[in-house]
């Protein structure tokens, strides 16, 4: 049963055998097991479900009901980074571009070793993955939905010299809509709330919307459930607050919420002491021919560099409104350059760099946090794009944007091209989002590392556990949803087996 | 426009989305719709009541600013409204493309948000001649929809690759 706003206003107390706090990644994956081992599980989620009749192309307004801060939520620290998690039924798994990449064997060993985790090295978690990938209808983008912008995409990598390729998503029937951030209209997308909440709740899981927690409740070392409030999804105003009381309570709420929860709860110790994050740059190539950059998978090809270990190539593409954001000049010159944007396609680079950060709660129980970005990170991040934008130069691009201040507006000869390795970018100098964060509640054997244990609980508390993107003991590499979904998976069937 | 029952910051707020939006989007006779014809202060007003309360005041408060702490890099007595249009343009500039960042940071977070809201116009769209291949029908931003599209294309070849030397 799936119960929205309109029969939760006037708050409520519950009791039941888990509560997962979170109907994301980790969290539906969560549900759907302790569901189907037969316990009575409660799921909340801050944000509403997304009807699909209350979806829109308008970027701002879907941004601003479904993300969390309305999209505007931002790391700071070397640059103020916009990074963007869906606050609605399905978490960010509703608003990302469904890609689904297996943890290289490079970060499963280094997070094995480093941490003391021999459970990744596991075949369980082989078997967690496989999992995953079936029942999220995992497969290779069709080259029949690609549209002429992921194509170009991948003729400017092969130019490079960077064998891409499509890259494997969750989605079933995909119609090449592009509408992916902001919410996939057809069903196609296989995001949790399709492919796993439906079975929690057949098989008897509760899942409560537009409620949001605020507080992990404790007796002693032992958690004994959680307490919020309701939340009206339109007007952001609490109206009644709840309570839920399990002995397992389960926090899935995404790498800033998880630790901002704990902390809020006096549950501190190393707890947001570290954060990580994927960082990037683009690069928008404008060619002669017509694009129709607007259809077409929205991220359907990807390369994994060679040349650059944790540096990954992808096509891109999202709302118009949110991708051309910086596009242009001002005034009538502006008007002639968005005539361009038909002609468009992009490449990204996504980098698991060292960087390394903190998140903290703030009063008002949203997360404040800190990214340090080292120059030197910056420096491959500019060295894995600068072939992405030769190959597009070599494909026939007129001209190559990538919005980083202080190099040419566009690029047009091979001099141009070449600033980019200059060394005097800065981090705060790239128009770039962090959208794959990590490693907030880092698990380790080592207490000292991390304040999760690698069972996923919490130190020093008995009856909780962490069980997503937070337990990271850093980047991922790849896009982090499987990686999730697959821990989650193997973790909370262990859960669901401990005596009551 | 102001509604007569905006507060005193609210009515600033909206005159500095307009008198951005005004130079941002001129009228002009290239057949694009202008600050008017995308209904950028209104949509701007609606997209702030849509926003949560911590956003929403941020998002206001950059208005504010630049309606009334904007002149302060300008030079002018006046508010950022009643400064010739030429001038609102030199200074949006100037902001965007400033070295000292949090100018910087001021100027792209207004032109980002405005170009956002401008571009997320059914008319603005039509322009750029955007389309879809599938059909949305509940939602108030209608494109035009072209299912057959991506289906009308010819086959697609992988091409080949000559993989480079590793780099690092």
């Amino acid at each position: 049963m799936i119960e929205g706003f309109d029969t939760l206003r006037q708050g409520f107390s519950v009791d039941c055998d888990v509560v997962v706090v979170g109907s994301g990644a980790a969290g539906a994956v969560a549900a759907a097991n302790f569901a189907e081992a037969g316990l009575k599980t409660v799921v909340l989620e801050a944000g509403p479900a997304v009807d699909p009749r209350d979806m829109t192309r308008d970027g701002p307004r879907f941004l601003a009901r479904y993300y969390w801060e309305g999209g505007l939520r931002m790391l700071q620290g070397s640059a103020p980074i916009p990074t963007m998690q869906g606050r609605c039924l399905g978490g960010s798994t509703v608003v990302n571009s469904a890609i689904m990449l297996p943890l290289p064997g490079w970060v499963r060993e280094e997070w094995a070793r480093e941490e003391n985790l021999p459970w990744l090295l596991d075949p369980a978690l082989d078997r967690a993955f496989t999992r995953v990938f079936e029942r999220c209808k995992v497969g290779p983008t069709p080259l029949t939905v690609m549209g002429r912008r992921n194509e170009l995409a991948l003729e400017a990598l092969a130019a490079a010299g960077i064998p891409a390729g499509p890259l494997p998503r969750a989605v079933h029937g995909c119609e090449g809509a592009a509408d992916c951030i902001t919410g996939c209209a057809s069903g196609a997308k296989q995001s949790v709330d399709r492919a796993y909440l439906p079975d929690a709740t057949r098989d008897g899981a509760r899942v409560m919307t537009c409620s949001q927690v605020d507080r992990v409740l404790t007796e002693g070392t032992r958690a004994v459930g959680v307490s919020g409030w309701v939340t009206d999804p339109k007007t952001h105003e609490r109206t009644a607050p709840f309570t839920v009381r399990a002995p397992r309570v389960i926090l899935a709420a995404g790498v800033m919420a998880s630790p901002v929860l704990l902390i809020r709860s006096g549950i501190r110790g190393l707890v947001g002491s570290t954060l990580y994050a994927h960082i990037g740059a683009g690069a928008m190539g404008v060619m002669d021919e017509v694009v129709d950059p607007w259809i077409g998978a929205t991220q359907g090809v990807g390369a994994i560099s060679a040349d650059i270990r944790g540096l990954k190539y992808e096509s891109l593409w999202a709302s118009t409104s949110l991708i051309a954001g910086r596009w242009g000049d001002f005034g009538s010159r502006y008007y002639e350059q968005i005539q361009d944007l038909k002609h468009t396609t992009i490449v990204v680079v996504v980098y698991r760099g060292a960087v390394h950060g903190h998140v903290k709660a703030r009063r008002n129980g949203l997360p404040s946090m800190k990214l340090t970005i080292p120059q030197s990170e910056i420096d491959v991040v500019m060295r894995g794009l600068h072939p992405a934008v030769e190959g597009l130069m070599k494909v026939g691009a007129r001209y190559v944007g990538t919005s980083i201040h202080g190099l040419p507006k566009t690029m047009r000869t091979q001099a141009e091209v070449d600033t980019m390795l200059s060394g005097r970018v800065r981090a705060r100098d790239i128009p770039m989002t962090a959208n794959h964060v990590f490693g907030s509640c880092r698990m380790s054997a080592d207490p000292k590392r991390g304040p999760v244990d690698p069972e996923g609980r919490v130190r020093g508390v008995d009856g909780l556990w962490v069980l997503d993107t937070s337990v990271f003991p850093s980047g991922s590499a790849v896009n982090p949803q499987a990686t999730c979904m697959a821990v989650s998976d193997l973790l909370s069937r262990r859960i669901a087996e401990l005596p009551a | 426009m102001p509604e007569p029952t905006d507060g005193f910051w609210l009515r600033r707020a909206t005159d500095g989305i307009r008198a951005t939006a005004e130079v941002l989007f001129p009228a002009n006779d290239l057949g694009a719709p202008d600050w008017r014809g995308a209904d950028v202060v209104a949509r701007t007003r609606l997209w702030l009541g849509e926003l949560p309360p911590e956003s929403r005041r941020l998002v206001t408060l950059l208005f504010i600013a630049t309606e009334l702490l904007a002149p302060l890099t300008v030079p002018s007595f006046g508010r950022f409204s009643r400064t010739s249009p030429e001038r609102r343009l030199r200074a949006l500039r100037r902001w965007r493309d400033s070295w000292f960042v949090p100018i910087r940071f001021f100027g792209t977070a207004l032109e980002a948000t405005m170009k956002m809201i401008y571009l997320s116009h059914p008319a603005s769209m039509r322009y750029i001649g955007a389309y879809k291949t599938v059909a949305h029908p509940h939602d108030p931003l209608q494109l035009e929809v072209r299912p057959d599209a991506l289906r009308s294309r010819p086959p697609y070849t992988m091409p080949p690759v000559q993989a480079r030397k590793t780099q690092l």
